[in-house]
């Protein structure tokens, strides 16, 4: 087994070109005998090693104890080994052994490492206390028995600077992520992610398969949260520069747990959740719906035909009757209870020679929706082998597979919308539920056609299908070599070389069947199914050379490496669509059907960089950093295709100078200003290049058609970036913390899709470099480890704030017209507004001030009649404005097609300017989308072995449109509304804040403040209990340890906020809008974890 | 020894990284395209990139704006079922610069296809020897063809517009250019196809391309539309002769064994089944199979499964699944064909009673709504019609009667204003010769869709002034031609020779039930002929200025 272990890598050897070509130098041989005080010993190993410990020759003694070997130099030395018995090492100093071996009494000592603490940075291992970058690590032994299905949830509120919102509360949906704010306009957001110093992204440029948002987020799902052993956040240009492009959006660096010398340790825990959804608005019964949606009709005539819709009459010879006289709770019929099983096995260990961790996992969890089903499955194998002193070898291998079923149509969405007052079941001529879904059926009324548009949820959720699976496999192998300096007082040159393949393979199958349409057999949507599959490989090698001279002096030292890294990747896909197949039974898009469409597509990508960074480092007190990234990409044409990236930071640790000493409580003050520059790269390739692509044919014409406009001019987005950090700790770092300032200046914004005139032929230019933006902002993160001792009570806390502020300081003004649009007039947006010297996610709109009583006016109330409260003008003393002697009314818009003069029950919007004329010139700010602090906070409490552990996370001074509650408040179209609208307006006199039904009419939902709410919000993540039961009570059983725990998930949440959740995703330039998305599931854990 | 293998072993890593520095390594090429270096190098290239001028005029877009730009706003089109409310605002005479049918940039997409083959074809033909100079000029002349064709589009609704003939290559480029005037433009189209009109294809020996690609004789029939709207009406009868003469031949050509056409009758395709009186015999074979012999240009739709569709005709006129498009013809034009009278003057009925063409074009009214079904029959049996099942319907744009009725419209408007007062001058005896010509053409298009109401039907007498013949051709073009994308054309083209608008909202109005006052004093602005540039085509191209008929001034309303 060794043996061929040893070929493989010899095989290795020879692939980096570095096996070491040792030459023979003639033979010798040597023999002796090998006994204990009692006599010879048989089955010794004798081993013949090299400088640098690496095996040679070997032989083992015979019976009597007598061994002979074939050394290869007279330089190396003799092993020997024997169970139960001290090694013992002697030089090849003559030609005939006589070895006594001594018994191994006592254990070895643990080798207790003098080595300082080392923070991962990607790139050099320097000392904790000498690091002058922006960074913030958190070991995941604080996780401990909590249930997270990927590691963004976890960090959520922990890094400061770091604003993590999850997408939805969909399956394997993931979140989005954004570390100091939004730097850039389209270029991509999301902080780089790397594994075990392995850039974790796939580029997915070239993908056309219709990969929705959701799972692109979604790629931390492939680690499992249970190997992971720290994480570490680079947060300025300093830290981030050495992965130069990629990390422009700051770094979040994962380390995955390897084996260590020791005895085998196996592992097992198994967790089980239960989710539900938090309740969400409160929706109209059918009775009440149907009488909502006649009002609607009948208002905007006044005529009763207008309201005479056979489905809301309740008609008992209509046909549908019994279709159309429920109650139903849409919302009710999606949601459901989800569970989610996790068992997790791990084995770990370690010998002189090799260490070795393997992991797997297992997920089964359903959703808080009906029919949605997510498996997964993942291990990883982590084997170090120890060749020699000089030459380590390591192999990581990692396998995800995801089985996802998702729902076909946004359920929730749909529950949110469909008329209350139909059945889910079709209905007998009594009134009883049958086996077959009812859909709105083509013949409806025409008024109801939106209705006949939405699929029955229930039907799609268990008659659909749509099947994610994606099998994602990362092996790794890793050769570190010695060059140089075997010992610490050497000049030290390491070499390490590894190869990474990183293979994704994606697919989706979907049909959608005819029960859930009601269009004719012929319709391309009847019976459709559709299979999809992309797969990618990358392939990646490195080459770092890491150099560590020694002075005389030992008050200096410094630290150096040199990398490079070639990336070459590529991804196919396909489609197939096919439609009208047989049978509801036969779901496959290759079963014999119209085709409607195959579509392929295949992309490439390669990356080239070289990175230099260096460490010097006086009496570990005076600090310098500087680095050099120059990074290459296909992306830019030739001359703008290489991008420098340099990076410079100091440390001084103040705390250290004489003079500072006397302040005992004070361990550590440091200040570390940096500056750096990195870079950040458009979205898709070949923009450089004119290309010409294939289109539909002409008669029977093959039809090529120019396909672009090339850019020529297309280069990198730099970031400038000054960081000034402080870090303190008080009382041997029992408190430890720090703040920093920071300055980002992007330069050269990359914007996708830049509108130039049409008559070119094209609409726009795919990318541009069209502006500069700034952001500034602070962050602050506190750490106390056991902060309080009293006997067994220990208490620490963790708590984090930051800021971020954004400031658009140059662009292009034709950019700014083309992304700023007019007032249109229509009800439901609101206007934003980009603007140089502006932040991005200003909300713009109307003042709501209620709703008019009276349609006629007087100067006293006329109960029932007339009133003040109505739709005429007023100067800005109140006085109503009088024309004619009668007052003036009050309009939308007067003088345009939209204009509509205002009646009883419409709602108000406050007439800034005093025109009688509601328009855009009443349109005022309604504050920014963009909050004005975020972060969080969270305790732990140990009392003996039992702990309790918190975490919470909050956003403050944030807008939000709700227009969730918008749809649900509008009475506009036949849409369900909230049971809000029961308070609407109905007759002259009533006194609501809720306008009047009016059925595609009337300006009651126009884009104002009614619907902007404040977005701030204190969130409990999560609150856990775990007790681990007493080593000694273990013993007799075999186990080294066995814990229990429970938690509250998403606990609760403190907001003003109406909505289901207000914490939404930001930035880009557009303003917060919440969409009654599927909100995040509230959940408890209970699990058990059991080593062996 | 030691220090030789770290020297080695350094070396080698080094060399990996040299290796790997190479910057040509960085140059990929797309997978799935091919790029401009290794593109135009032979015929096949520039023959592929003419067939996707084509293909972009086949996309919906295109087709759509054909029919909205040149018919929606005129009498003929009235609301009909589901229609989005960006096409109800233009019936509603409320363009605004946000709709999206003011955005034009899927005809520049096809200009800038052609311009592409200009400019890169000269380049093939010095490289392929395959590529002479004769198929260089004919491919020239296709591309130029084209090009005019979308220009004129363009300016017959927006009346000025940016002139590109430079590809679209880079960035370097600038994009932004100030708007051509109309006449200038009208100008250059027209030099542009006099210079390469001779060097056009004549016929492709393939049925589909004689009549689905750029011929001699469609280029003809564009040079005629241009000097009509140009108002030189020699050069415009010049044209039309031609096109007239070469169908004449090609139809003696055709019944070789026949009895040959004389030159005063015309190869129009009788409305009768040949030995039988079952009627549908010509709308068969100019819409229901496309490709006829009365074809000039057509857009060529293939019936095949995965292939572009025309689904303009399914959504605004109706296919068998929905049989009420988004548009419907008025009350007026739609009761025709329950029976009309046989006086055509205007302000009265548009069909005569047995006009076949009524019963043809226009469906039984359904949910108040008259169904157009021109082009979304199949076929026609004795005013039986059948709807299409698939979108493949040939969209033409250039047919014979097309041609006669342009002719007789330059005969007619050649009499001087002059000739009516004095009846006994030569003008007078000339304006006779004319007026005669051109009722000849029009009856001779009349006659054939009219086949039970006799030869004489149309009485010559009626129409004995100008003003009448102009009337006359008007409501001809408007039966024959209708639902095809032209009526608004023509209603502006009149607009434009009479200097006024009032005949055109006298028209335009009567389809109107509501509003009408409004409407009128909207319309009777010149400007208020053509559309308004979208919105965000001023916001990127600073030389456009807004047609002053579309500028809101909303700060100052007063009241």
């Amino acid at each position: 087994m060794l043996m061929r272990r040893r070929t493989i890598l010899l095989g290795l050897f020879i692939y980096f070109g570095l096996s070491m070509a040792t030459a023979q130098s003639g033979s010798e041989i040597v023999s002796g005998k090998v006994r204990d005080e009692l006599g010879p010993l048989v089955m010794v190993n004798v081993i013949e090693l090299d400088e640098a410990n690496r095996v040679v020759s070997h032989d083992v003694t015979d019976i009597n104890g007598n061994f002979s070997i074939r050394i290869k130099s007279p330089r190396n030395k003799l092993r020997f080994s024997y169970v139960g018995y001290e090694t013992l090492t002697v030089p090849i100093d003559r030609k005939v052994f006589d070895i006594v071996m001594a018994d191994a009494m006592v254990l070895q000592a643990a080798e207790i490492t003098g080595r300082k603490a080392i923070t991962q940075t990607g790139g050099l291992s320097i000392p904790e206390r000498e690091l002058s970058m922006a960074l913030q690590s958190i070991d995941m032994s604080e996780f401990e028995g909590l249930s997270f299905t990927s590691i963004d949830e976890a960090l959520q509120g922990r890094i400061a600077g770091l604003d993590i919102v999850v997408n939805s509360g969909n399956l394997g949906s993931g979140s989005s992520m954004r570390l100091r704010g939004v730097s850039s306009i389209n270029a991509n957001s999301e902080p780089l992610i790397v594994v075990d110093d392995n850039v974790q992204a796939v580029d997915q440029t070239d993908f056309d398969v219709a990969t929705a948002n959701e799972e692109r987020f979604a790629q931390l799902l492939n680690i499992n949260v249970e190997d992971i052993e720290s994480v570490t956040v680079l947060k300025d240009a300093a830290a981030t520069a050495i992965w130069g492009s990629q990390g422009a959006n700051g770094v979040i660096l994962i380390k995955t747990r390897r084996g260590a010398k020791g005895p085998a340790r196996l592992t097992y825990s198994y967790k089980f959740s239960g989710t539900h959804q938090p309740k969400g608005l409160n929706m109209l019964t059918g009775d009440q719906y149907t009488m909502m949606l006649k009002e609607a009709y009948f208002n905007p005539t006044l005529s009763d035909a207008a309201a005479n819709i056979i489905e809301l009459n309740y008609d008992p010879t209509f046909s549908e009757y019994q279709q159309y006289n429920n109650n139903t709770d849409w919302r009710e019929q999606v949601i459901k209870f989800g569970q989610k099983h996790s068992h997790y096995l791990s084995l770990s260990g370690g010998g002189d020679k090799a260490n070795f961790r393997v992991s797997g996992g297992y997920d089964g969890e359903t959703g808080t929706i009906i029919a949605q089903k997510l498996d997964r499955f993942s291990t990883r194998v982590a084997l170090d082998y120890f060749v020699s002193e000089r030459i380590k070898i390591m192999s990581n291998f990692a396998l995800t597979y995801t089985n996802n079923q998702r729902n076909s149509d946004a359920l929730l969405n749909l529950a949110y919308r469909k008329m209350p007052n139909l059945t889910v079941f079709e209905q007998d001529i009594m009134g009883n539920d049958t086996h077959e879904y009812y859909q709105v059926l083509q013949s409806c009324s025409n008024e109801l056609s939106d209705q006949r548009n939405l699929v029955n949820p229930v039907a799609s959720a268990y008659l659909a299908k749509n099947l994610d699976r994606n099998y994602s496999i990362v092996p790794e192998i890793i050769l570190n070599y010695n060059l140089l300096g075997l010992n610490p007082d050497e000049n030290q040159l390491r070499y390490e070389g590894r190869i990474l393949l990183n293979i994704s393979n994606a697919y989706n199958d979907s049909f959608y069947p005819r029960e859930l349409t009601t269009t004719i057999w012929s319709s391309s949507a009847v019976n459709r199914a559709i299979a999809s599959s992309n797969k990618s490989l990358t392939l990646t090698h490195r080459h770092s050379f890491m150099f560590t001279p020694v002075f005389s002096n030992t008050d200096h030292s410094v630290m150096s490496l040199l990398r490079a890294e070639v990336t070459d990747g590529n991804s196919g896909s396909q489609s197939t669509t096919t439609y009208g197949l047989p049978s509801a039974g036969i779901e496959s898009a290759s079963a014999e059907g119209m085709l409607s469409g195959i579509s392929s597509g295949a992309g490439q990508w390669r990356s080239i960089y070289y990175t230099f960074s260096a460490h010097y480092s006086y009496k570990s007190k005076y600090m310098a950093d500087f680095s050099l990234r120059r990074d290459g990409t296909t992306k830019f044409g030739p001359s703008k295709r290489w991008g420098y990236f340099p990076a410079f930071s100091l440390r001084w640790n103040i705390s250290d100078e004489p003079w500072m000493r006397s302040l005992e409580w004070l361990s550590m003050l440091s200040l570390r200003p940096g500056w750096g520059v990195v870079g950040n790269q458009p979205g898709a390739e070949y923009l450089y290049v004119s290309r010409y692509t294939t289109a539909d044919t002409y008669i029977d014409m093959p039809a090529i058609i120019p396909s672009n406009i090339r850019l020529a001019n297309l280069q990198w987005e730099t970031k400038t970036t000054w960081n000034l950090g402080l870090d303190f700790g008080f009382w041997n770092n029992k408190l430890t913390g720090d703040v920093n300032i920071y300055d980002q200046y992007t330069s050269d914004l990359l914007m996708s899709s830049v509108a130039i005139p049409t008559s070119s032929g094209y609409a726009a230019l795919s990318w541009q470099n069209v502006g500069s933006m700034r952001n500034n902002g602070w962050e602050l993160n506190f750490q106390g480890n056991q902060l309080v001792e009293l006997g067994k009570l220990k208490l620490g806390f963790n708590l984090s704030f930051a800021n971020n502020k954004n400031i658009i300081t140059e662009m292009d003004e034709r950019v700014l017209e083309s992304l700023n649009s007019d007032f249109s007039r229509s009800n439901g947006t609101y206007l934003t507004r980009i603007q140089v010297k502006n932040a991005f996610g200003s909300i713009y709109g109307f003042r709501y001030k209620g709703v008019y009583q009276y349609s006629e006016y007087s100067e006293v109330e006329i109960p029932g009649i007339s009133g003040p409260n109505a739709p005429v003008v007023r100067n800005d003393e109140g006085r109503v404005i009088m024309e004619d002697g009668e007052p003036k009314p009050m309009y939308f818009s007067y003088g345009t097609t939209a204009a509509y003069e205002f009646q009883g029950g419409d709602a108000i919007y406050e007439d800034i300017n005093h025109d009688g004329n509601i328009n855009e010139l009443d349109i005022v700010y309604l504050g920014s989308s963009l909050p004005l602090l975020n972060g969080g906070f969270g305790f732990r409490l140990n009392y003996g072995r039992l702990s309790v552990n918190t975490q919470f996370n909050f956003r403050y001074g944030n807008k939000i449109v709700n227009r969730a509650r918008m749809n649900a408040e509008k009475m506009y179209d036949n849409t369900n509304q909230s049971a809000s609208v029961n308070w609407r307006w109905r007759m002259d006199g009533d006194i609501t804040t809720i306008p009047r039904a009016l059925y595609q009419s009337g300006y009651n939902w126009l884009g104002s403040d009614r619907f902007v709410e404040d977005g701030s919000f204190l969130r409990c993540n999560y609150v856990q209990l775990s007790y681990q039961i007493p080593a000694q009570q273990l013993k007799p059983l075999g186990i080294n340890q066995l814990s229990f725990y429970v938690s509250m998930n998403n606990l609760f949440i403190l907001t003003k906020y109406s909505g289901v959740d207000p914490e939404l995703g930001y930035g880009g330039y557009s303003i917060t809008f919440d969409d009654s998305q599927t909100p995040r599931a509230k959940s408890f854990t209970a699990g058990i974890t059991l080593s062996f | 020894m030691k220090t030789k293998n770290i020297i080695r072993n350094f070396s080698l890593g080094l060399l990996l990284f040299t290796l790997s520095s190479c910057g040509d390594w960085l140059e990929i090429t797309p997978l799935n395209d091919i790029v401009l270096e290794n593109f135009w190098t032979d015929k096949t290239d520039v023959e592929n990139v003419v067939a996707s001028c084509y293909t972009a005029l086949l996309g919906s877009d295109v087709v759509s704006r054909m029919l909205i730009w040149g018919e929606l706003r005129s009498d003929n089109m009235v609301q009909g079922q589901g229609i989005p409310d960006a096409e109800n605002e233009i019936l509603r005479a409320n363009i605004l610069p946000t709709n999206p049918y003011t955005g034009w940039t899927c005809f520049y997409n096809v200009i800038n296809r052609c311009n592409t083959v200009l400019y890169y074809a000269p380049m093939v033909a010095q490289k392929d020897p395959n590529f002479n100079e004769s198929s260089l000029k004919a491919i020239e002349a296709e591309a130029k063809a084209l090009r005019a064709l979308c220009y004129f589009y363009l300016m017959r609704t927006f009346r000025d517009v940016p002139y590109a003939s430079e590809p679209s290559v880079d960035d370097n480029q600038r994009y932004d250019m100030a708007p051509t005037p109309f006449d200038e433009l009208l100008q250059i189209l027209i030099q542009d196809l006099e210079g390469c009109k001779d060097y056009a294809i004549k016929a492709y020996g393939n049925k589909a391309y004689n009549t689905g690609r750029i011929t001699r004789d469609a280029i003809h029939a564009l040079l005629a539309d241009l000097y009509l709207w140009d108002q030189d009406y020699d050069n415009c009868i010049r044209y039309c002769d031609l096109v007239i003469q070469s169908k004449r031949e090609q139809y003696n050509e055709l019944n070789k064994d026949k009895e040959e056409l004389a030159s005063n009758e015309y190869p129009l395709i009788e409305a009768e089944t040949p030995g039988s009186s079952v009627t549908g015999n010509s709308y068969n074979q100019v819409f229901g199979t496309g490709n006829s012999t009365e074809s000039i240009f057509e857009l060529y739709f293939l019936e095949s499964p995965g292939r572009l569709t025309n689904t303009t005709v399914s959504r605004y006129y109706g296919s068998v699944n929905a049989q009420r498009g988004y548009l419907g013809a008025p009350d007026f034009i739609g009761r025709d064909r329950n029976g009309g009278s046989n006086v055509f003057l205007y302000g009265n009925e548009v069909f005569a009673k047995k006009d076949v063409r009524s019963r043809e074009y226009i469906g039984r009214s359904s949910g108040g709504v008259f169904p157009i079904t021109k082009y979304a029959y199949r076929s026609v049996s004795n005013e039986n019609g059948v709807y299409r099942s698939t979108d493949f319907a040939n969209w033409i744009i250039y047919r014979l009667s097309d041609v006669m009725l342009m002719k007789a419209e330059a005969l007619t408007n050649m009499i001087s204003e002059t000739a009516e007062e004095d009846t006994a001058s030569s003008e007078a005896a000339q304006a006779k010769i004319l007026l005669s010509q051109s009722f000849e053409l029009v009856r001779a298009v009349y006659n054939r869709s009219n086949p039970e109401a006799g030869r004489d039907s149309l009485n010559y007498t009626n129409y004995s002034s100008k003003d009448n013949m102009n009337a006359l051709i008007l409501a001809e073009r408007q039966r024959e031609l209708m639902f095809e994308g032209k009526r608004w054309f023509d209603l502006v083209r009149m607009a434009r020779r009479e200097g006024n608008n009032t005949k055109l909202v006298d028209m335009v109005i009567s389809k109107y039930t509501e509003n009408q006052s409004t409407i009128r004093t909207k319309m009777m602005s010149v400007d208020a002929l053509y559309f308004p540039y979208n919105e965000e085509e001023l916001k990127v191209n600073s030389y456009l200025k807004q047609n002053p008929v579309y500028i809101t001034e909303t700060s100052s309303i007063t009241r």
